[in-house]
């Protein structure tokens, strides 16, 4: 093949590492430049790496995750996007930590809990919900944000993630009321005895969680129960959703009062994640003994969900303090 | 909160590349791999792709280095006046620091 033509791929291949925008923008004069890089060092590791981690960190920047210094006036994207990820993946872990602590407390009537274990496995509680709440409010934030550029006639790009993101929350509010049915149809919830609902609800986590995990260890013989493949299936859905969400994100230009909205929120959750830590350690130090750290059966182990769930509460905070540092005043 | 003592304050962790860029295009307008060469000549540091065109894009959007018009592939950037501002700013600021170590160093370690 001619060296020439080889070069020029080379170089258009590394480009591809870069978001459309950057490409479109900066592309043609970077492939000329990678051209006579290739003919003066035709390789390098270090070039080629260098270009694949910058082109990354373009792609994260475009959506939101990576701060830029740039886009003061482009506050919501960032705290959108941040307030998505890190709610998500620490919700993830946070509804285990609540479910075993809340299932641990008052096991044994015989035994009942000591006041301090009730006021932590409390404040774990309402810790969680918190989250839950932002999670949920961000994404109807965005949705609305999404809906209303369709109305208006500027859907172009939207329409399809928006359609898909719906469609994905639908089957995910589908399976979640099948299972919930199914696991509480021997008794009912009980919302006058809120401490033995909220058991119920905690023991549906585990089980749904428990579940899943098996369905896709063993599919054969989990698949032969109908209402696993629902269980499966959920996994697929959280995956659609974030991947539309993301590309929601990217597109959609948010109006000054969902700015406003979202970065009062990271500004709740990222406090609301230190608190739950800070809450985890009440626990074990009140005499938890399920959710201490060393226990031979949790899988992932506890120490590494804890080390997760931590990360994402130094990252809510430092982009908590980004966003309060850069925030433009309210006009 | 914004450091008025450091003018690259904003410029991000390659604020340094920023400043080597600069200097490159004060002394006139250059593409992307003349720029190479040219900060690989006066400093000893050879920019890779990826850093360079970060940088660039940068610079670029805060009004420090401006893309002039080309009808081919490379396209040359020029400093523009913010930029030049901005450059002395950092010499001035830099000159303080190496003027203040060098004394240091002759009085305390006889060094310089």
């Amino acid at each position: 093949m001619n060296d020439d033509v080889e070069i020029a791929r080379r170089a258009y291949r590394l480009v591809g590492w870069y978001p459309r925008a950057w490409r479109q923008r900066y592309g043609a004069e970077f492939v000329d430049l990678m051209e006579q890089e290739f003919t003066e060092i035709p390789h390098s590791f270090r070039r080629t790496s260098n270009i694949m981690y910058k082109g990354i960190v373009a792609r994260l920047r475009e959506i939101g995750l990576v701060a830029s210094p740039l886009n003061s006036n482009d506050q919501a994207r960032p705290a959108v996007a941040t307030t998505f990820v890190v709610a998500a993946v620490f919700l993830a872990f946070a509804s285990n930590f609540w479910s075993v602590a809340m299932l641990d407390w008052n096991d044994d009537w015989r035994n009942p809990a000591s006041t301090a274990v009730t006021t932590w496995t409390g404040a774990v509680t309402v810790l969680t919900g918190i989250v839950v709440a932002i999670v949920f409010a961000n994404l109807l934030a965005l949705l609305w944000s999404a809906a209303r550029r369709v109305v208006k006639g500027q859907g172009a790009g939207i329409r399809r993630p928006l359609s898909i993101a719906l469609a994905a929350m639908i089957f995910l509010g589908f399976s979640l009321h099948n299972i919930f049915r199914f696991l509480v149809s021997r008794g009912a919830v009980v919302w006058t005895h809120p401490g033995q609902a909220i058991k119920l609800i905690a023991g549906t986590v585990q089980v749904t969680a428990s579940t899943v995990l098996s369905v896709w260890m063993s599919p054969r013989e989990a698949l032969t129960v109908d209402i696993n493949i629902l269980y499966g299936l959920i996994p697929v859905a959280l995956i659609v959703l974030a991947i539309s969400v993301a590309t929601l994100v990217r597109r959609i230009q948010f109006s000054a009062s969902v700015t406003r909205f979202v970065q009062f929120e990271l500004l709740i959750l990222a406090p609301t994640m230190l608190l739950f830590v800070v809450a985890y350690f009440g626990l074990i130090a009140s005499g938890n003994q399920v959710l201490g750290f060393g226990q031979p059966l949790s899988y992932p182990p506890l120490e590494v969900e804890f080390g997760i769930m931590t990360l994402m509460a130094v990252i809510g905070m430092q982009a908590a303090n980004r966003l309060l540092r850069n925030r433009v005043p309210r006009t | 909160m914004n450091d008025p003592r450091n003018p690259l304050e904003g410029l991000g962790r390659n604020a340094e590349v920023s400043v080597l860029i600069l200097s490159s295009l004060a002394g006139g307008p250059k593409h992307g791999y003349a720029l190479i060469k040219d900060v690989e000549g006066f400093s000893g540091i050879r920019l890779s792709p990826g850093t360079l065109y970060e940088a660039l894009a940068r610079l670029e959007k805060r009004g420090f280095i401006e893309a002039l018009d080309s009808d081919e592939r490379r396209r040359p950037y020029q400093l523009t006046s913010p930029g030049a501002d901005l450059l002395a700013e950092t010499v001035t600021s830099q000159q303080r620091v190496i003027t203040t170590a060098k004394a240091r160093l002759k009085k305390g370690w006889s060094i310089a």
